[in-house]
């Protein structure tokens, strides 16, 4: 076996059982299924260049999450840097298909998809570390001792930490600023 | 109740959890301070975002990242073997970029030991040398090359992004060029890691131009 196929094969083991997890955290956080495909791109080629540290490691699922969200927030600073926004979650991003397979009322998927996007775009704002370390506790439910073991806090610093990052989100979702709409170019012309 | 029980019922109560005589005593609590009543909108809006249907990953996606990011590999160990493409001559060109520690720099043009010029008749190769003080284990290298040059052997690839580990003094990228056009063109290289980020720029005249 070539190094090359022994290098996909070690990848595809420890990866494989974690896909559908990692897509589903990206496909929370990303406005369409592309941007998501990207962003488990982006986790997938950090994971095979440390495939020898992913091996080591007890907790791979968080590992790889981590890194997700690490990335996440540097997609939405470059995103932040760049004087036109492609692909802005929001009320326009919700597409007919989804709105037709919906249980909710149209004006209602709107609302929630407008509200994602709030907390998508607060969550961008926060460092790559307090992101990470409040969706593993707050949305992926990992518990403390995991954390202390992913990250090696004392489970004490964890929990100061999340109630930090906590009332930094709670506070950014209440900035003004944050809630006006993005201007986008949809289209330009000559 | 004070602020450290606050918190550590917070998110209990952010997903309706926290039993009622819990509940009130903290809701009381959160009313009169104003740290813990912004925790419970953070921790409210992330069960609002835990509870979005996300869905699977779509089938045969995996396969294909799979195929990207282990072709993405072999592109960077391609670069850092040297000449991988036969027929390259030999004429090429030393550039010197140091990484400067922790600080992030603009882009900046490379300073260049000598003149060179991408031909359209045949592949030269460009080594560039990237100095670093220390051993960055992870660095992730971007090229983007825009105008008239391109990657010899390529398939006409524009873009290319690997990571790698690069040892503490000089590591050396060896890049066969050929031109495409005469419009000369530029290529970006961009390295990251997590603290430190250097972006340079090198100019690619043709020797047609």
């Amino acid at each position: 076996m070539s190094r090359r196929t022994s290098r996909r094969s070690r990848f595809a083991a420890l990866v494989q059982p974690h896909f559908d997890a990692l897509y589903g955290a990206a496909r929370r956080l990303a406005p369409s299924p592309s941007d998501a495909e990207d962003l488990v791109q982006d986790v997938c080629l950090k994971a095979f260049e440390s495939i020898d540290e992913l091996e080591r490691i007890e907790f791979r699922r968080a590992w790889l999450l981590k890194v997700l969200y690490h990335k996440f927030v540097d997609r939405q600073r470059a995103r932040a840097r760049s004087p036109v926004d492609q692909a802005e979650t929001g009320a326009d991003s919700v597409n007919p298909e989804e709105m037709a397979r919906s249980e909710h009322r149209p004006d209602e998927l709107v609302e929630k998809e407008a509200r994602a996007a709030l907390v998508i775009r607060a969550m961008g704002i926060l460092g790559e570390e307090e992101c990470s370390l409040l969706a593993l506790r707050d949305i992926e439910e990992y518990s403390l001792e995991e954390l202390h073991a992913l990250t090696g806090l004392p489970t004490g610093t964890i929990k100061s930490r999340l109630h930090r990052t906590r009332s930094k989100l709670g506070r950014l979702l209440s900035n003004e600023e944050l809630q006006k709409p993005v201007l986008r170019i949809v289209e330009t012309k000559r | 109740m004070n602020c450290n029980d606050s918190a550590e019922r917070i998110p209990a109560l952010a997903s309706g959890l926290l039993p009622a005589d819990e509940r009130a005593t903290c809701l009381n609590h959160v009313v009169a301070c104003v740290e813990c009543a912004d925790a419970l909108r953070g921790a409210e809006a992330l069960q609002f975002l835990r509870r979005r249907d996300a869905g699977a990953a779509p089938a045969g996606l995996f396969q294909q990242v799979l195929d990207e990011v282990s072709e993405h590999r072999e592109a960077g160990r391609t670069f850092w073997l040297g000449t991988a493409v036969g027929g390259a001559v030999a004429a090429s060109l030393l550039v010197v970029v140091m990484m400067l520690g922790v600080l992030v720099r603009p882009v900046d043009v490379a300073p260049q030991s000598a003149e060179f010029y991408v031909s359209a008749e045949e592949p030269r190769v460009m080594h560039v040398a990237i100095e670093t003080e220390r051993a960055l284990p992870g660095a992730e290298i971007n090229i983007l090359l825009s105008g008239d040059v391109e990657i010899d052997g390529a398939g006409g690839r524009r873009e290319f992004r690997w990571t790698d580990d690069l040892d503490a003094g000089v590591n050396r990228l060896s890049l066969p060029l050929r031109a495409s056009g005469d419009g000369g063109g530029q290529m970006l290289v961009r390295l990251r890691h997590p603290d430190s980020e250097q972006m340079f720029v090198i100019e690619l005249p043709t020797d047609s131009g």
